[in-house]
Protein backbone atom coordinates (compact mmCIF):
# COMPACT_ATOMS: atom_id res chain seq x y z
CA UNK A 1 0.00 0.00 0.00
CA UNK A 2 1.39 3.43 -0.95
CA UNK A 3 2.04 5.14 1.95
CA UNK A 4 4.21 8.24 1.41
CA UNK A 5 2.40 11.49 2.60
CA UNK A 6 2.20 13.99 -0.24
CA UNK A 7 1.14 17.39 -0.24
CA UNK A 8 -1.56 18.74 1.91
CA UNK A 9 -4.23 19.93 -0.29
CA UNK A 10 -5.26 23.06 -0.33
CA UNK A 11 -8.09 24.73 -2.53
CA UNK A 12 -5.64 27.25 -4.81
CA UNK A 13 -3.84 24.23 -5.98
CA UNK A 14 -3.45 23.40 -9.47
CA UNK A 15 -4.99 19.43 -9.68
CA UNK A 16 -2.77 18.49 -12.53
CA UNK A 17 0.19 19.29 -10.44
CA UNK A 18 -0.96 16.95 -7.62
CA UNK A 19 -2.43 14.49 -10.04
CA UNK A 20 1.46 14.49 -11.15
CA UNK A 21 2.53 13.61 -7.57
CA UNK A 22 0.15 11.35 -6.35
CA UNK A 23 -1.43 9.54 -9.92
CA UNK A 24 -3.86 7.87 -7.37
CA UNK A 25 -5.72 11.31 -7.26
CA UNK A 26 -7.15 10.11 -10.97
CA UNK A 27 -9.61 8.04 -9.04
CA UNK A 28 -10.54 10.23 -6.45
CA UNK A 29 -11.44 12.22 -9.88
CA UNK A 30 -13.37 9.32 -11.32
CA UNK A 31 -15.04 9.02 -8.29
CA UNK A 32 -16.33 12.22 -8.25
CA UNK A 33 -17.41 12.24 -12.12
CA UNK A 34 -14.99 14.55 -12.36
CA UNK A 35 -13.42 14.31 -16.26
CA UNK A 36 -9.37 14.25 -16.41
CA UNK A 37 -8.76 16.83 -18.88
CA UNK A 38 -8.24 19.42 -16.03
CA UNK A 39 -6.39 21.60 -17.74
CA UNK A 40 -4.17 24.28 -15.55
CA UNK A 41 -7.32 24.85 -13.36
CA UNK A 42 -7.10 24.39 -9.62
CA UNK A 43 -9.08 22.28 -7.44
CA UNK A 44 -11.61 24.95 -6.53
CA UNK A 45 -12.57 25.86 -10.01
CA UNK A 46 -12.62 22.07 -11.38
CA UNK A 47 -15.16 21.91 -7.65
CA UNK A 48 -17.27 24.41 -8.99
CA UNK A 49 -17.75 23.18 -12.71
CA UNK A 50 -18.92 20.03 -11.00
CA UNK A 51 -21.10 21.33 -8.91
CA UNK A 52 -18.86 19.68 -5.91
CA UNK A 53 -18.41 20.50 -2.78
CA UNK A 54 -14.84 21.79 -2.12
CA UNK A 55 -14.84 20.71 1.64
CA UNK A 56 -15.77 17.42 0.70
CA UNK A 57 -13.02 17.00 -1.95
CA UNK A 58 -10.54 18.21 -0.09
CA UNK A 59 -11.23 15.75 3.03
CA UNK A 60 -11.61 13.07 0.54
CA UNK A 61 -8.45 13.81 -1.72
CA UNK A 62 -6.32 14.77 1.09
CA UNK A 63 -7.22 10.55 2.40
CA UNK A 64 -5.76 9.53 -0.49
CA UNK A 65 -2.61 12.30 0.03
CA UNK A 66 -2.57 10.13 3.47
CA UNK A 67 -4.33 12.71 5.79
CA UNK A 68 -7.15 12.25 8.12
CA UNK A 69 -9.71 14.32 8.77
CA UNK A 70 -10.13 15.83 12.09
CA UNK A 71 -12.49 14.17 14.32
CA UNK A 72 -15.14 17.07 14.32
CA UNK A 73 -16.47 17.20 10.38
CA UNK A 74 -20.12 18.55 9.63
CA UNK A 75 -21.32 17.79 6.37
CA UNK A 76 -24.54 19.22 4.75
CA UNK A 77 -27.39 16.76 3.48
CA UNK A 78 -25.89 17.89 -0.28
CA UNK A 79 -22.51 17.28 0.56
CA UNK A 80 -23.64 13.45 1.75
CA UNK A 81 -25.14 13.06 -1.04
CA UNK A 82 -22.10 13.34 -2.92
CA UNK A 83 -20.29 10.86 -0.37
CA UNK A 84 -22.74 8.27 -0.88
CA UNK A 85 -22.44 8.95 -4.43
CA UNK A 86 -18.91 8.76 -4.68
CA UNK A 87 -18.70 5.16 -2.70
CA UNK A 88 -21.43 3.97 -5.35
CA UNK A 89 -19.40 4.87 -8.06
CA UNK A 90 -16.34 3.20 -6.14
CA UNK A 91 -18.47 0.12 -6.22
CA UNK A 92 -18.57 0.15 -9.80
CA UNK A 93 -15.37 0.49 -9.95
CA UNK A 94 -14.29 -2.64 -8.21
CA UNK A 95 -17.17 -4.71 -9.82
CA UNK A 96 -16.81 -3.28 -13.41
CA UNK A 97 -13.26 -2.62 -13.64
CA UNK A 98 -10.82 -4.01 -11.20
CA UNK A 99 -12.12 -7.33 -10.59
CA UNK A 100 -12.61 -8.46 -14.19
CA UNK A 101 -9.16 -7.43 -14.75
CA UNK A 102 -7.68 -9.08 -11.59
CA UNK A 103 -9.44 -12.21 -12.45
CA UNK A 104 -8.31 -12.26 -16.02
CA UNK A 105 -4.61 -11.55 -15.21
CA UNK A 106 -5.60 -15.09 -12.61
CA UNK A 107 -6.80 -16.93 -15.25
CA UNK A 108 -3.95 -16.22 -17.74
CA UNK A 109 -1.50 -17.18 -15.26
CA UNK A 110 -3.47 -20.46 -14.34
CA UNK A 111 -3.32 -21.12 -18.47
CA UNK A 112 0.64 -20.88 -18.65
CA UNK A 113 1.49 -22.99 -15.44
CA UNK A 114 -0.48 -26.06 -14.33
CA UNK A 115 0.42 -26.13 -10.83
CA UNK A 116 -2.89 -26.94 -8.69
CA UNK A 117 -2.22 -24.47 -6.47
CA UNK A 118 -2.98 -21.59 -8.89
CA UNK A 119 -6.12 -23.01 -9.55
CA UNK A 120 -6.40 -22.64 -5.60
CA UNK A 121 -5.46 -18.77 -5.70
CA UNK A 122 -7.97 -18.28 -8.05
CA UNK A 123 -10.71 -20.00 -6.03
CA UNK A 124 -9.28 -17.65 -3.09
CA UNK A 125 -9.57 -14.78 -4.95
CA UNK A 126 -13.22 -15.30 -6.10
CA UNK A 127 -14.21 -16.23 -2.77
CA UNK A 128 -12.94 -13.11 -1.38
CA UNK A 129 -14.31 -11.26 -4.55
CA UNK A 130 -17.95 -12.64 -3.45
CA UNK A 131 -17.58 -11.55 0.13
CA UNK A 132 -16.76 -8.24 -0.80
CA UNK A 133 -19.52 -7.77 -3.46
CA UNK A 134 -21.80 -8.84 -0.45
CA UNK A 135 -20.75 -6.32 1.55
CA UNK A 136 -21.06 -3.75 -1.28
CA UNK A 137 -24.56 -4.96 -1.83
CA UNK A 138 -25.24 -4.77 1.76
CA UNK A 139 -24.08 -1.18 2.04
CA UNK A 140 -26.25 -0.04 -1.62
CA UNK A 141 -29.25 -1.90 -0.18
CA UNK A 142 -29.19 -0.90 3.23
CA UNK A 143 -26.54 1.56 4.29
CA UNK A 144 -26.11 4.01 1.81
CA UNK A 145 -29.95 4.41 1.43
CA UNK A 146 -30.35 4.82 5.28
CA UNK A 147 -27.69 7.63 5.36
CA UNK A 148 -30.18 9.29 2.42
CA UNK A 149 -32.86 9.27 4.60
CA UNK A 150 -31.35 10.18 7.62
CA UNK A 151 -30.57 13.33 5.65
CA UNK A 152 -33.90 13.98 5.10
CA UNK A 153 -34.49 13.85 8.63
CA UNK A 154 -37.18 11.34 8.44
CA UNK A 155 -35.91 8.66 10.51
CA UNK A 156 -39.28 6.74 10.73
CA UNK A 157 -39.16 5.46 7.25
CA UNK A 158 -35.49 4.35 6.89
CA UNK A 159 -35.13 0.62 6.37
CA UNK A 160 -33.53 -1.08 8.77
CA UNK A 161 -30.86 0.68 10.20
CA UNK A 162 -27.49 -0.86 9.47
CA UNK A 163 -25.38 -1.21 11.94
CA UNK A 164 -21.59 0.40 12.61
CA UNK A 165 -20.02 -2.78 14.09
CA UNK A 166 -21.33 -5.46 10.92
CA UNK A 167 -19.37 -2.49 8.80
CA UNK A 168 -16.52 -2.57 10.28
CA UNK A 169 -16.30 -6.32 10.69
CA UNK A 170 -16.67 -6.57 6.68
CA UNK A 171 -14.12 -4.03 6.41
CA UNK A 172 -11.51 -5.68 8.43
CA UNK A 173 -12.37 -9.00 6.20
CA UNK A 174 -11.84 -7.49 2.94
CA UNK A 175 -8.46 -5.76 4.41
CA UNK A 176 -7.10 -9.41 5.81
CA UNK A 177 -7.55 -11.47 2.31
CA UNK A 178 -5.77 -8.89 0.13
CA UNK A 179 -2.89 -9.12 2.77
CA UNK A 180 -3.21 -12.40 2.72
CA UNK A 181 -3.05 -12.96 -1.04
CA UNK A 182 -0.03 -10.26 -1.16
CA UNK A 183 1.08 -12.75 0.85
CA UNK A 184 1.10 -15.39 -1.04
CA UNK A 185 2.34 -14.02 -4.19
CA UNK A 186 5.45 -12.40 -3.01
CA UNK A 187 6.36 -14.92 -0.07
CA UNK A 188 4.93 -18.39 -0.23
CA UNK A 189 3.96 -19.04 -4.00
CA UNK A 190 6.68 -19.99 -6.58
CA UNK A 191 5.78 -19.56 -9.95
CA UNK A 192 8.42 -19.65 -12.47
CA UNK A 193 8.69 -17.01 -15.28
CA UNK A 194 5.88 -14.35 -16.70
CA UNK A 195 7.10 -11.66 -14.33
CA UNK A 196 5.07 -9.47 -16.86
CA UNK A 197 1.56 -10.90 -16.21
CA UNK A 198 2.63 -11.12 -12.79
CA UNK A 199 3.39 -7.65 -11.99
CA UNK A 200 0.59 -6.49 -13.54
CA UNK A 201 -1.43 -8.75 -11.69
CA UNK A 202 0.10 -7.09 -8.41
CA UNK A 203 0.02 -3.66 -9.82
CA UNK A 204 -3.79 -3.97 -9.86
CA UNK A 205 -3.46 -5.53 -6.83
CA UNK A 206 -2.03 -2.91 -5.01
CA UNK A 207 -4.44 -0.17 -7.17
CA UNK A 208 -7.13 -2.70 -5.07
CA UNK A 209 -6.05 -2.03 -1.54
CA UNK A 210 -4.95 1.56 -2.00
CA UNK A 211 -8.66 2.27 -3.37
CA UNK A 212 -10.45 0.16 -0.90
CA UNK A 213 -8.35 1.54 2.05
CA UNK A 214 -9.00 5.08 1.25
CA UNK A 215 -13.07 4.01 0.84
CA UNK A 216 -12.91 2.48 4.16
CA UNK A 217 -11.45 5.46 5.78
CA UNK A 218 -14.15 7.40 4.11
CA UNK A 219 -16.50 5.21 5.77
CA UNK A 220 -14.96 5.12 8.68
CA UNK A 221 -14.20 8.72 9.37
CA UNK A 222 -16.51 10.39 7.44
CA UNK A 223 -20.25 8.22 6.84
CA UNK A 224 -20.52 6.80 10.01
CA UNK A 225 -19.52 9.77 12.07
CA UNK A 226 -22.15 11.72 10.25
CA UNK A 227 -24.49 9.17 10.85
CA UNK A 228 -24.11 9.31 14.87
CA UNK A 229 -24.26 13.12 14.90
CA UNK A 230 -27.39 12.79 13.30
CA UNK A 231 -29.36 10.19 15.07
CA UNK A 232 -27.74 12.15 18.08
CA UNK A 233 -29.46 15.36 17.08
CA UNK A 234 -32.97 13.84 16.37
CA UNK A 235 -33.04 12.31 19.49
CA UNK B 1 1.10 -7.60 6.38
CA UNK B 2 4.47 -7.35 7.50
CA UNK B 3 5.72 -5.91 3.86
CA UNK B 4 3.74 -3.03 4.50
CA UNK B 5 5.60 -1.44 7.69
CA UNK B 6 8.50 -0.53 6.23
CA UNK B 7 7.66 3.32 6.83
CA UNK B 8 7.07 4.58 10.37
CA UNK B 9 3.08 5.79 11.28
CA UNK B 10 3.56 8.90 13.98
CA UNK B 11 0.84 10.39 15.91
CA UNK B 12 0.80 14.14 17.22
CA UNK B 13 -1.04 15.42 19.78
CA UNK B 14 -0.23 18.95 19.89
CA UNK B 15 -2.79 22.02 20.26
CA UNK B 16 -0.53 24.67 18.86
CA UNK B 17 -0.78 25.17 15.25
CA UNK B 18 2.59 26.38 14.98
CA UNK B 19 4.74 23.89 16.89
CA UNK B 20 2.81 21.08 15.38
CA UNK B 21 3.61 22.59 11.62
CA UNK B 22 7.59 22.87 13.32
CA UNK B 23 7.40 19.03 14.39
CA UNK B 24 5.83 18.16 11.03
CA UNK B 25 8.47 19.87 8.71
CA UNK B 26 11.23 18.37 10.83
CA UNK B 27 10.19 15.03 10.53
CA UNK B 28 9.24 15.18 6.99
CA UNK B 29 12.74 16.59 6.27
CA UNK B 30 14.56 14.50 8.28
CA UNK B 31 12.74 10.86 6.76
CA UNK B 32 10.68 10.19 4.10
CA UNK B 33 8.96 7.20 4.62
CA UNK B 34 6.46 8.50 7.25
CA UNK B 35 2.97 9.47 7.73
CA UNK B 36 2.15 11.94 10.41
CA UNK B 37 -1.41 11.97 11.78
CA UNK B 38 -2.93 15.25 13.54
CA UNK B 39 -4.60 14.19 16.47
CA UNK B 40 -6.76 16.32 18.78
CA UNK B 41 -7.21 14.66 22.09
CA UNK B 42 -5.98 11.63 23.82
CA UNK B 43 -9.45 10.17 23.81
CA UNK B 44 -8.91 10.89 19.50
CA UNK B 45 -5.63 8.64 19.73
CA UNK B 46 -7.57 6.27 21.76
CA UNK B 47 -9.93 5.60 19.49
CA UNK B 48 -8.16 6.16 16.22
CA UNK B 49 -5.24 3.39 17.86
CA UNK B 50 -7.92 0.73 18.48
CA UNK B 51 -9.79 0.88 15.09
CA UNK B 52 -6.92 1.40 12.43
CA UNK B 53 -3.17 -0.15 12.75
CA UNK B 54 -1.36 0.98 15.50
CA UNK B 55 0.82 4.44 15.54
CA UNK B 56 4.38 3.82 16.11
CA UNK B 57 5.11 6.73 17.71
CA UNK B 58 3.03 9.10 19.28
CA UNK B 59 4.46 12.59 20.03
CA UNK B 60 2.82 14.55 22.69
CA UNK B 61 2.87 17.45 24.20
CA UNK B 62 2.66 16.87 28.07
CA UNK B 63 0.89 19.92 29.29
CA UNK B 64 -2.59 18.39 26.97
CA UNK B 65 -2.14 15.69 29.66
CA UNK B 66 -2.81 16.89 33.24
CA UNK B 67 -4.36 14.28 34.86
CA UNK B 68 -4.54 11.99 32.42
CA UNK B 69 -1.99 9.45 33.87
CA UNK B 70 -4.68 6.70 34.28
CA UNK B 71 -4.93 6.92 30.13
CA UNK B 72 -1.23 7.08 29.88
CA UNK B 73 -0.13 4.01 31.36
CA UNK B 74 -3.56 2.29 29.65
CA UNK B 75 -2.07 2.78 27.16
CA UNK B 76 1.54 1.76 27.24
CA UNK B 77 0.03 -1.57 28.67
CA UNK B 78 -1.89 -1.94 25.74
CA UNK B 79 0.54 -0.75 23.14
CA UNK B 80 3.71 -2.30 24.67
CA UNK B 81 5.59 -1.54 21.52
CA UNK B 82 4.62 2.14 20.84
CA UNK B 83 7.55 4.84 21.30
CA UNK B 84 5.35 7.55 23.94
CA UNK B 85 7.74 10.47 23.59
CA UNK B 86 6.87 14.19 24.70
CA UNK B 87 7.90 17.39 23.57
CA UNK B 88 7.69 20.30 27.09
CA UNK B 89 6.68 23.49 26.40
CA UNK B 90 7.52 23.71 30.74
CA UNK B 91 9.00 22.18 33.29
CA UNK B 92 7.46 18.19 33.81
CA UNK B 93 6.73 16.45 36.73
CA UNK B 94 9.22 13.87 37.35
CA UNK B 95 5.74 11.12 37.88
CA UNK B 96 4.88 11.67 34.47
CA UNK B 97 8.37 11.83 32.94
CA UNK B 98 8.50 7.71 34.02
CA UNK B 99 5.38 6.99 31.58
CA UNK B 100 7.55 8.42 28.58
CA UNK B 101 10.37 6.68 26.42
CA UNK B 102 11.80 10.01 26.26
CA UNK B 103 11.27 13.85 27.01
CA UNK B 104 12.36 16.30 24.34
CA UNK B 105 11.71 20.15 25.39
CA UNK B 106 11.23 22.75 22.80
CA UNK B 107 14.60 24.07 22.90
CA UNK B 108 16.61 21.18 22.00
CA UNK B 109 18.08 20.84 17.87
CA UNK B 110 15.21 19.27 15.58
CA UNK B 111 18.74 16.74 14.64
CA UNK B 112 18.41 15.82 18.65
CA UNK B 113 14.91 14.94 18.03
CA UNK B 114 14.38 13.44 14.83
CA UNK B 115 17.64 11.59 15.32
CA UNK B 116 16.74 10.34 19.16
CA UNK B 117 12.58 9.46 17.56
CA UNK B 118 14.20 7.59 14.71
CA UNK B 119 16.52 5.34 17.08
CA UNK B 120 13.52 4.47 18.95
CA UNK B 121 11.97 3.63 17.00
CA UNK B 122 13.72 1.35 15.15
CA UNK B 123 14.75 -0.04 18.59
CA UNK B 124 11.73 -1.66 19.00
CA UNK B 125 10.62 -2.16 15.21
CA UNK B 126 13.60 -4.59 15.41
CA UNK B 127 11.88 -6.13 18.46
CA UNK B 128 9.04 -6.81 16.39
CA UNK B 129 11.64 -8.74 13.77
CA UNK B 130 13.18 -10.94 16.20
CA UNK B 131 10.51 -13.59 15.61
CA UNK B 132 10.04 -12.96 12.26
CA UNK B 133 11.91 -16.17 11.31
CA UNK B 134 9.47 -17.64 8.51
CA UNK B 135 9.66 -20.75 9.20
CA UNK B 136 7.42 -22.81 11.45
CA UNK B 137 7.87 -24.54 14.06
CA UNK B 138 6.71 -28.59 14.21
CA UNK B 139 4.51 -27.19 16.97
CA UNK B 140 2.69 -24.58 14.89
CA UNK B 141 2.29 -26.78 11.67
CA UNK B 142 0.46 -29.18 13.82
CA UNK B 143 -1.79 -26.13 14.58
CA UNK B 144 -2.02 -25.34 11.34
CA UNK B 145 -3.02 -28.77 9.97
CA UNK B 146 -5.79 -28.70 12.28
CA UNK B 147 -6.86 -25.07 12.04
CA UNK B 148 -7.33 -25.72 8.08
CA UNK B 149 -9.35 -28.78 8.80
CA UNK B 150 -11.83 -26.21 10.43
CA UNK B 151 -11.08 -26.75 13.89
CA UNK B 152 -12.00 -23.73 16.16
CA UNK B 153 -9.69 -23.12 19.34
CA UNK B 154 -10.88 -25.10 22.33
CA UNK B 155 -11.27 -28.33 19.94
CA UNK B 156 -7.16 -27.85 18.90
CA UNK B 157 -6.53 -27.48 22.08
CA UNK B 158 -8.06 -30.54 23.33
CA UNK B 159 -6.84 -32.58 20.35
CA UNK B 160 -3.15 -31.55 21.20
CA UNK B 161 -3.06 -31.29 24.77
CA UNK B 162 -2.32 -28.05 25.26
CA UNK B 163 -4.27 -25.02 26.68
CA UNK B 164 -6.29 -22.30 24.54
CA UNK B 165 -4.36 -19.80 25.63
CA UNK B 166 -1.30 -21.48 23.94
CA UNK B 167 -3.45 -22.09 20.54
CA UNK B 168 -3.54 -18.33 20.63
CA UNK B 169 -0.24 -17.84 20.70
CA UNK B 170 0.63 -20.25 18.05
CA UNK B 171 -1.95 -19.21 15.91
CA UNK B 172 -0.55 -15.73 16.26
CA UNK B 173 2.91 -16.61 15.60
CA UNK B 174 1.41 -18.46 12.21
CA UNK B 175 0.18 -15.35 11.17
CA UNK B 176 3.09 -13.27 11.88
CA UNK B 177 5.40 -15.36 10.57
CA UNK B 178 3.32 -16.35 7.05
CA UNK B 179 1.55 -12.78 6.81
CA UNK B 180 -1.39 -14.58 6.35
CA UNK B 181 -4.42 -14.78 8.71
CA UNK B 182 -7.99 -15.93 6.96
CA UNK B 183 -8.29 -19.44 7.23
CA UNK B 184 -8.72 -20.18 3.38
CA UNK B 185 -5.21 -17.82 2.65
CA UNK B 186 -3.81 -20.66 5.21
CA UNK B 187 -4.79 -23.71 3.58
CA UNK B 188 -3.04 -22.17 0.67
CA UNK B 189 0.04 -21.58 2.35
CA UNK B 190 -0.07 -25.16 3.79
CA UNK B 191 -0.53 -26.81 0.37
CA UNK B 192 2.48 -24.85 -0.97
CA UNK B 193 4.89 -25.61 1.59
CA UNK B 194 3.29 -29.42 1.29
CA UNK B 195 2.66 -29.35 4.91
CA UNK B 196 -0.53 -30.53 3.84
CA UNK B 197 -1.71 -32.18 0.21
CA UNK B 198 -4.03 -31.07 -2.09
CA UNK B 199 -5.94 -34.51 -2.09
CA UNK B 200 -6.62 -33.65 1.39
CA UNK B 201 -9.08 -31.22 0.45
CA UNK B 202 -11.34 -32.73 -2.37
Amino acid sequence: MQHIQNTKIKGGMKMLELIEENQFLLLALQHFGIDFAVGDKSVVQICAENSISENLFLIVANLYNGYRPKSTLSFSSEEIRQIVSFLKNNHDYYRNDKYPEISSYIRQLQENHSEEIIFLLEKFFNEYFNEVMDHFAYEDNVAFPYFLKLTNKSKDDAPSPYSAHEYLDHHSDIRIALGDLKSLLFKHININGDPGLRRKLLFSLFELEFDLHVHSLIEENILIPVGYNIERSMG
Amino acid sequence: MMMNRHKYAIAVIEPSPIIFEGIYKAFHESESRIVITEIESIDEFIRQADEQNPFDMVIINPSVLPNRTKEIKKIRKTYPKLVFVGIAVSLVDNELLSLYNEMFSIYDSIEHITQRCRKLMKDYSSENKSNDNENLSKREEEVLKLLIKGMVNKEIAQTLGISTHTVISHRKNISNKTGIRSQSGLTIYAISKKIVSITDFD
